[in-house]
C-alpha cells in the first residue's frame, strides 16, 4: 500500500531498497524513514529495555526511536537514525534489537515485567549471590545490552580530516541562517554556512508555503564569493577560543561511492564569530501508550506530506497544545485526510470542515504494531476513535545544544514553553531565529503528565516512563541531575533531544516545584554521533604515527635485519646471517663479533644537539651536573643531567669542537625532551647568555665502530691520523673521509671496546655503512643492532634508560661524585637533600645459570616473595655470551654489604625465582683498559 | 584552545607543550643559606587558582620559543602572552 | 679507493594528478644561521651585502635563496646559499642540507590539500609566507612560493611518512572533487 500522495520537493526517479530483507521503492530525495512511511511500513525497531514496537517520531536528527543497521561487513553502521540517512540505489538496512524478528520478538516479555525493570532496577536486583555477577548477571545483561549490534570487523571505509578558517561561522541553513551570512558576507567576512541536511532552506523546506522566498535569498548568497556553503555537515561541538568541530558525510547517500573518497571529513573550524541558527524541534507529551508506530510528532506529519508527499494516514487525529498543531491540522486536511483536532487548550482558531475537542486531551492508544485507534478524554467523558496516524506537539525545544557546551546554561521560557540560550554563550556566538525562541510564541499551555495508568513515555529511546520519573523522585532523587542519571533519561545516542524537558515538566508537575526552580541538565559535545573512524582520520594502521627511518635503513632491509620500533624509529634490532633460526643466535654472535674484532651499528637516532656561542660552555654548565668550562677544544666529555629535583634526567656526552661549539648527545628516548629543556634554561632561566641551539640527529648520520679493531677500520676511511697518541679517549674532531665527504670522529664508547662514533651527512649514511663493512670485512667487520648494543651496554654496566627511571639519583647511580658542588646546576641543591643524600641504593650487577627477568625484585634467600622483604629490582637483563652465562644490572639498598653474596631475583608475574650472585655492575674490563689502548 | 604567539599571532594550542606555573621563572639562588627551603618549595609547592593563572607553553611545533601566557582556568580566556626571554623576573 | 654515495631522502618522490602534483625536491644546500648576541645589525649589514634579507617571523624570503625563519633570532637557508665566510665569529652557523627533505606541490587543488593537512590559517603560508608547523605530528615548515606553489620541508627521517599523508590526502582531495 503506498502513502505517497504527490512527488512533494523532492521528484519522481524511483530507487530501490530493501529493509529487513523485503524489497521497496522510493524516490531519489527520500530519507530511510520517508521510504518507509511511503510504503505504510511502520514498524521500524524494539526499544531498549522494553523490546516495544517502535516507529518513526520525527523529520530529522532528533530521532530517538528508527535506529537501523546500514550495510554488512566492514561497512555496517549500526544506530542510523532512518531520519537522517539518504536513501540511494541498493541500500540494505535492518532493523535492531529484536530476535527472532521485528514482529515476533522473544524480548518482548519484558514488556510484561515492566514493572519489575523501572528505574534504578540495576542496583537492586543482580546483587546477590555475589558469585553469580560475573558468571550469569554480566554476561546476560551484555548480551540484552546496547541497541544495534557491530560487525567486529575493521571498518574498511576512509575517513578525512581537515582544517577550516573563517570569520564568520553560521551554524544552520534555514531562513535565519542564510540571512545572517549574507549579512556578515556583505561585510566582507568569510563565512562558513553548515547545514546537517543536504540542502538549504531549514524548517521552510517542510512548510506548505511556496518556496519563492528562499529561493530568492539563495540566489543572493551564491553571488558571494566568500561564502563557502558546506551542506550535509553537523557542527557537532563549540571549544574554547571560537573553534567548532564539524562532521561531513561524504558518501553516505551515494550508492557506489569512489574507492578513494573518504566517507566522512571532520573538520576543525577556526572562527571569529559564529551565529548558531539550529532552529527548534517539537517534543512529545506523555500519556499511555504514546510511543506507538504511528504516533509522530505535528512537524513531522506535516514535513512528510509537504516535502516528501508522504501522507501519515488517510484519518489523523492532531493532539497539541499550542497554536502549531493548527498548521498540520490545515495541511492534512489539504490533502484529503480525514482530522480530528484535540487540543488541551479551551479554545483555539478551528479550521473549517475539521471536528475540534477542546479542553481535551489524548489519553491512550491502541493497536498491535501501529496505532488504530486513540482514546480522548473531554471533561470526564473518554472515547476512542479510529486513526491511521496520530500527530502529536507538546511545545518547541530550541536547538541550543552549543550553547551549552562550555557551560552556558539555557533558561525556561514560559512564552514558547521551551528552554532558550541563557546568558553564558561560548565567546563568539549569538543565537538567532528560532533557536533563540523567536517567533515561537504560539499561545502554549502546559502539557506534560497526562498518564493514567499505563506506559507513559518520556525518554523513548532508553524507555524512561513518567512511572520511572515518579519513582526517582520518591526515592529522594529531587535534583534533575539525579534524575537523569538515576533514570538514564536523556542518556540516550539522542542525548535528550526529545525527552529532557518533557521529563522536566514532568517532574515540576509532580514535585511542584516551577519548571525555572527544576533546571535542566546540560548537553555535551558531540550534538549526534559520530564514527570513530571519523574522530581517528587518516591515523590508521601504518599511519597511526610518523615513522623515522635512519639514513642506513635500506642496507639494513637488503641484508634482511629485524627490526624494533623505538619511539618513532624504526631501528634494526639485529642481522640474522643464513643458517640462524632464533635471534639469540644473531644477537650472541654480534656481540661476540664486537668485542673478538669489530662490528658497526648506526646511531643515529641519539639526539644531537649543536650548541654554539660565547657562552656555550657556561650554558653546559648550567645544565650538566658536571663541570664543562675547562674541556678542551677537541675533547669530548660524559655529562650527566638532572631534573631540578636532584632526579637523573638524561646522560649523554657533550664534544668541543672549537672553542664556542659544542655538540651534545642524548638518549634516543629523551632526545625531544632534553632539547625542550635545554631551551627552557636558555629562554627561561638565562636569556641573558649568549648560546644558539639547534637540533642536528637528522643532518648526521652517525655510527658505532666498535672493537679492538675499529682503530684499523676506522683508519681506513678517514682522512687523519687516529692512533692513540694523535687522537686519544674521548677526543673529537671535524674531519673528512679519504674521498672527501665531510666528517665528525669522536672516540667515545658504549660498549666498553676500543670504540668510535664516525659522522657523515645524511646522504651518505647507507652508502658509509656498506663501505665499513667491505673495508673492513677482513678484518671480520659485522653489523650489529640494538639487541647487542644492549648487551655490549649490560656488560660493560652502563646505565641506560632503564637506570634512568625517574627515580635514581647520580648517588644511586654510582657517579655521586659527577655532581660538582662548586658550581650552579640544575638538579644540584635538591640531590643535596638528605633523603637522596643518605640513600645506601647503589647499581650493582647480577650473575646467573638461569635466565634474570627485567623487572624482577630482589629478595633473600630464605625468604618469603613479600614487598616488605625486597632489596631492589632488576633494571636491564640479558644472557652474556662473553661471559657464557645471564647477567643482569639493577638496584639494591646496602649494596656494599650484599656483594659477592647471593639472593633471588623474583617475578611473580612470570612466576620466576632464580638464585642470583650480587656483583660489579662492570662485567667487562672493570678498570676501563680497552676503552684506552 | 588559541594561545596569541606575540610574534606569529594566534597558534593552536596542539602546537605546545604546556610545562606548568610561571613560577618557575622565579629559580632560587643556589648560593643562599635557605637554599634546600627554596628550592623544594621552587620544584613542589603550586597555588592552584581558579582564576588567573601565569604559565610557562613551549612552541615545540612551532619556533621553539618559550612563552608566558597569563589564562583563566575557569574561562579559558587567555589575557596576556609574552616570550618568556623579555619578562622580567 | 672508496667512494661514498649520495642517497635521496626517498627513492620514489613523485605523484602526479589533475591540478595536484606533488614532488620530491633533490639533495640541496641548507644552513642555520644565528647571530650571536649583539651582533645582529652586522650580520643583517653583512647579508644585505650578498642580497640576503632576513625575513619576519611569518615570511619567507625566496631569493636569492630561500631564508626561512627557524625560531627566535635563527634562520634556515637553503638552495644558492653563498659564502657566509665574511660572518666568522658573528653567527652560529649548522649544516642542515640533510636535516630536512622538500617537497614541491604545484596546482589548482594545492590549497585543498593543505586545508586537510594544516591547521594553521591558509593566510599564514600564502605566497611569501612560511609557517612552521606540523602535518599529521611531523614538524614542517609549509612555505607560500607563488600562484599554486607551495614547498613543504620536514625532517628527513620522516620523509616517507610525510609523502604518504600528502599522497593520502591528495587522494581524498581527487575523489571528492570528482
Amino acid at each position: 500500500m503506498s502513502r505517497r500522495i504527490s512527488n512533494g520537493r523532492i521528484g519522481a526517479n524511483t530507487v530501490r531498497f530493501s529493509f529487513d530483507g523485503v524489497q521497496y521503492e522510493g524516490r531519489e530525495g527520500d530519507s530511510l524513514a520517508s521510504a518507509l512511511l511511503a510504503n505504510d511500513r511502520l514498524l521500524i525497531g524494539r526499544s531498549f529495555k522494553y523490546h516495544r514496537p517502535r516507529g518513526v517520531l520525527c523529520l530529522g536528527s532528533e530521532e530517538p526511536n528508527a535506529l537501523v543497521t546500514i550495510g554488512t561487513g566492514g561497512s555496517q553502521t549500526p544506530n542510523t537514525r532512518a531520519t537522517v540517512q539518504e536513501l540511494y540505489d541498493g541500500l540494505s538496512a535492518v532493523s535492531q534489537n529484536r530476535f527472532p524478528s521485528l514482529k515476533f520478538d522473544l524480548l518482548s516479555v519484558n514488556d510484561r515485567l515492566s514493572r519489575f525493570l523501572t528505574a534504578g532496577f540495576y542496583y537492586k536486583t543482580f546483587m546477590w549471590p555475589r558469585s553469580f555477577w560475573e558468571s550469569v548477571y554480566e554476561p546476560m545483561i551484555r548480551r540484552a545490552a546496547g541497541l544495534g549490534r557491530l560487525s567486529e570487523v575493521e571498518d574498511e571505509a576512509q575517513y578525512d580530516k581537515g582544517f577550516l578558517h573563517c570569520d564568520t561561522l553560521v551554524i544552520g541553513g534555514g531562513v535565519a541562517g542564510i540571512e545572517a551570512a549574507l549579512g556578515a558576507a556583505a561585510k566582507g567576512d568569510q563565512v562558513i554556512l553548515c547545514e546537517e541536511f543536504s540542502r538549504l532552506g531549514g524548517a521552510a523546506l517542510f512548510e506548505s508555503a511556496p518556496l519563492g522566498p528562499i529561493d530568492g535569498l539563495l540566489a543572493q548568497l551564491a553571488k558571494h564569493e566568500n561564502v563557502r556553503v558546506m551542506t550535509r555537515t553537523t557542527v557537532q561541538g563549540a571549544y574554547d577560543h571560537g573553534v567548532y568541530s564539524a562532521v561531513t558525510l561524504n558518501t553516505d547517500h551515494l550508492s557506489q561511492p569512489s574507492a578513494k573518497a573518504p566517507r566522512q571529513t571532520l573538520w576543525r573550524i577556526y572562527s571569529n564569530r559564529a551565529v548558531l541558527a539550529t532552529g527548534a524541534h517539537e517534543r512529545m507529551i506523555a500519556f499511555d501508550n504514546n510511543d506507538r508506530p504511528g504516533v509522530m510528532l505535528c512537524s513531522a506529519v506535516r514535513g512528510y506530506l509537504n516535502y516528501y508527499g508522504v501522507l501519515a494516514g488517510d484519518s489523523c487525529v492532531v493532539f497539541g497544545c499550542h497554536d502549531d498543531a493548527r498548521k498540520t491540522v490545515v495541511d492534512l486536511q489539504a490533502a484529503g485526510a480525514k482530522v480530528v483536532w484535540v487540543d488541551t487548550r479551551a479554545s483555539h482558531q478551528a479550521v473549517e470542515g475539521v471536528e475540534s475537542f477542546t479542553s481535551a486531551r489524548v489519553v491512550n492508544t491502541r493497536g498491535r504494531h501501529r496505532v488504530t485507534a486513540v482514546e480522548i478524554e473531554q471533561q470526564g467523558r473518554r472515547f476512542w476513535i479510529k486513526c491511521e496516524a496520530l500527530a502529536v506537539s507538546g511545545g518547541w525545544n530550541p536547538r541550543i545544544q552549543l550553547t551549552c557546551h562550555q557551560g552556558g546554561r539555557p533558561v525556561w521560557s514560559a512564552a514558547i514553553g521551551g528552554f532558550v540560550p541563557g546568558d553564558k554563550l561560548p565567546p563568539g556566538m549569538r543565537v538567532v531565529g528560532a533557536a533563540a525562541g523567536e517567533l515561537l510564541e504560539e499561545n502554549w499551555e502546559p502539557a506534560w503528565d497526562l498518564s493514567v495508568n499505563g506506559a507513559a513515555f518520556v525518554d523513548p529511546q532508553n524507555d524512561v516512563t513518567v512511572k520511572d520519573i515518579k519513582l526517582a523522585h520518591q526515592e529522594g532523587y529531587v535534583s534533575v541531575e539525579h534524575l537523569k542519571r538515576y533514570t538514564t533519561l536523556g542518556m540516550a545516542t539522542d542525548q535528550g533531544k526529545n525527552a529532557n524537558a518533557l521529563g522536566i515538566g514532568v517532574l515540576s508537575q509532580h514535585s511542584g516545584e516551577l519548571i525555572e526552580a527544576v533546571g535542566t541538565t546540560l548537553f555535551r559535545p558531540p550534538y549526534t554521533p559520530v564514527a570513530i573512524g571519523a574522530l581517528a582520520g587518516r591515523s590508521r594502521g601504518k599511519e597511526f604515527k610518523p615513522t623515522r627511518l635512519t639514513p642506513s635503513h635500506e642496507f639494513a632491509t637488503r641484508r634482511g635485519a629485524a627490526f624494533v620500533t623505538v619511539g618513532n624509529w624504526l631501528r634494526a634490532s639485529y642481522f640474522p646471517v643464513a643458517g640462524e633460526t632464533h635471534w639469540r643466535e644473531s644477537v650472541d654472535r654480534e656481540a661476540l663479533a664486537v668485542r673478538q674484532a669489530v662490528g658497526v651499528c648506526d646511531v643515529t637516532t641519539l639526539g644531537k644537539i649543536d650548541v654554539q656561542g660565547r657562552d656555550a660552555a657556561e650554558f653546559l654548565n648550567r645544565v650538566y651536573a658536571n663541570g664543562f668550562l675547562k674541556l678542551p677544544v677537541g675533547k669530548t666529555r660524559y655529562g650527566l643531567m638532572l631534573r631540578e629535583d636532584g632526579i637523573v634526567f638524561d646522560d649523554g656526552t657533550a664534544a668541543r669542537l672549537a672553542e664556542n661549539h659544542f655538540v651534545v648527545t642524548t638518549t634516543t628516548a629523551n632526545a625531544v625532551s632534553v632539547y625542550r629543556h635545554m631551551e627552557f634554561v636558555h629562554q627561561c632561566l638565562a636569556p641573558e647568555l649568549d648560546v644558539h641551539l639547534i637540533s642536528t640527529t637528522e643532518a648526521w648520520a652517525q655510527f658505532a665502530v666498535a672493537g679492538p679493531k675499529s682503530r684499523e677500520l676506522v683508519q681506513r676511511v678517514v682522512d687523519m691520523d687516529i692512533s692513540n697518541e694523535a687522537f686519544g679517549f674521548m677526543a673529537c674532531a671535524e674531519t673528512k673521509l679519504i674521498d672527501g665527504t665531510p666528517a665528525r670522529l669522536f672516540r667515545i664508547s658504549f660498549s666498553g671496546e676500543l670504540a668510535y662514533e664516525l659522522a657523515v651527512p645524511t646522504r651518505f649514511g647507507n652508502s658509509l655503512m656498506e663501505t665499513l663493512l667491505d673495508v673492513g670485512a677482513d678484518l671480520g667487520a659485522v653489523p650489529y643492532g640494538t639487541e647487542a648494543l644492549g648487551v655490549l651496554r649490560i656488560e660493560k654496566g652502563h646505565a641506560a634508560g632503564n637506570e634512568l627511571d625517574g627515580r635514581t639519583t647520580a648517588l644511586n647511580l654510582g657517579l655521586g661524585q659527577m655532581v660538582a658542588q662548586t658550581k650552579d646546576s640544575i638538579g644540584r641543591v635538591l640531590a643535596n637533600r638528605t633523603e637522596l643524600a643518605q640513600s645506601s641504593v647503589r647499581l650493582v650487577g647480577f650473575r646467573s645459570e638461569q635466565q634474570i627477568l627485567t623487572g624482577s625484585w630482589l629478595i633473600p634467600i630464605g625468604a618469603s616473595a613479600e614487598q616488605a622483604n625486597t632489596l631492589g629490582w632488576v633494571s636491564s637483563a640479558c644472557y652474556s655470551p662473553n661471559l657464557g652465562c645471564y647477567i643482569a644490572i639493577g638496584f639494591i639498598r646496602d649494596a656494599h654489604e650484599y656483594m659477592d653474596t647471593q639472593m633471588r631475583a623474583v617475578s611473580l608475574l612470570d612466576a620466576k625465582d632464580v638464585r642470583v650472585s650480587v656483583v660489579s655492575p662492570h662485567f667487562v674490563d672493570p678498570e676501563g683498559e680497552r676503552l684506552r689502548v | 584552545m588559541l594561545i596569541n604567539h606575540p610574534l606569529l599571532g594566534p597558534r593552536d594550542a596542539q602546537e605546545f607543550v604546556y610545562k606548568g606555573d610561571a613560577s618557575l621563572l622565579r629559580r632560587p639562588d643556589s648560593n643562599a643559606e635557605d637554599a634546600l627551603e627554596r628550592f623544594t618549595d621552587y620544584a613542589y609547592l603550586r597555588d592552584n587558582p581558579a582564576g588567573e593563572h601565569r604559565e610557562l607553553w613551549y612552541h615545540e611545533q612551532g619556533d621553539r620559543s618559550w612563552l608566558v601566557v597569563t589564562r583563566n582556568t575557569l574561562t579559558h580566556e587567555v589575557l596576556d602572552v609574552q616570550l618568556a626571554s623579555e619578562v622580567g623576573r | 679507493m672508496f667512494k661514498l654515495t649520495e642517497a635521496p631522502a626517498l627513492s620514489a618522490g613523485l605523484y602526479q594528478a589533475p591540478e595536484l602534483n606533488i614532488e620530491l625536491l633533490s639533495n640541496t644546500p641548507r644552513l642555520s644561521l644565528a647571530p650571536l648576541k649583539g651582533e645582529t645589525e652586522k650580520v643583517k649589514a653583512a647579508l644585505q651585502q650578498l642580497g640576503i634579507t632576513l625575513p619576519s617571523p611569518t615570511e619567507a624570503v625566496l631569493s636569492p635563496c630561500m631564508v626561512l625563519p627557524l625560531g627566535q633570532g635563527q634562520w634556515l637557508l637553503q638552495g644558492a646559499v653563498p659564502n657566509l665566510g665574511a660572518l666568522d665569529g658573528l653567527v652560529a652557523l649548522t649544516d642542515q642540507s640533510d636535516a630536512w627533505c622538500g617537497f614541491v606541490l604545484q596546482g589548482a587543488k594545492v590549497p585543498l590539500l593543505l586545508e586537510r593537512l594544516v591547521a594553521n590559517a591558509p593566510l599564514t603560508y600564502f605566497h611569501g609566507k612560511a609557517v612552521r608547523t606540523q602535518i599529521e605530528h611531523i614538524g614542517c615548515w609549509v612555505v607560500g612560493l607563488t600562484d599554486n606553489r607551495w614547498q613543504i620541508l620536514g625532517p628527513r627521517s620522516s620523509a616517507q611518512s610525510l609523502f604518504d599523508a600528502l599522497k593520502h590526502a591528495a587522494d581524498a582531495v581527487g575523489a571528492l572533487a570528482d
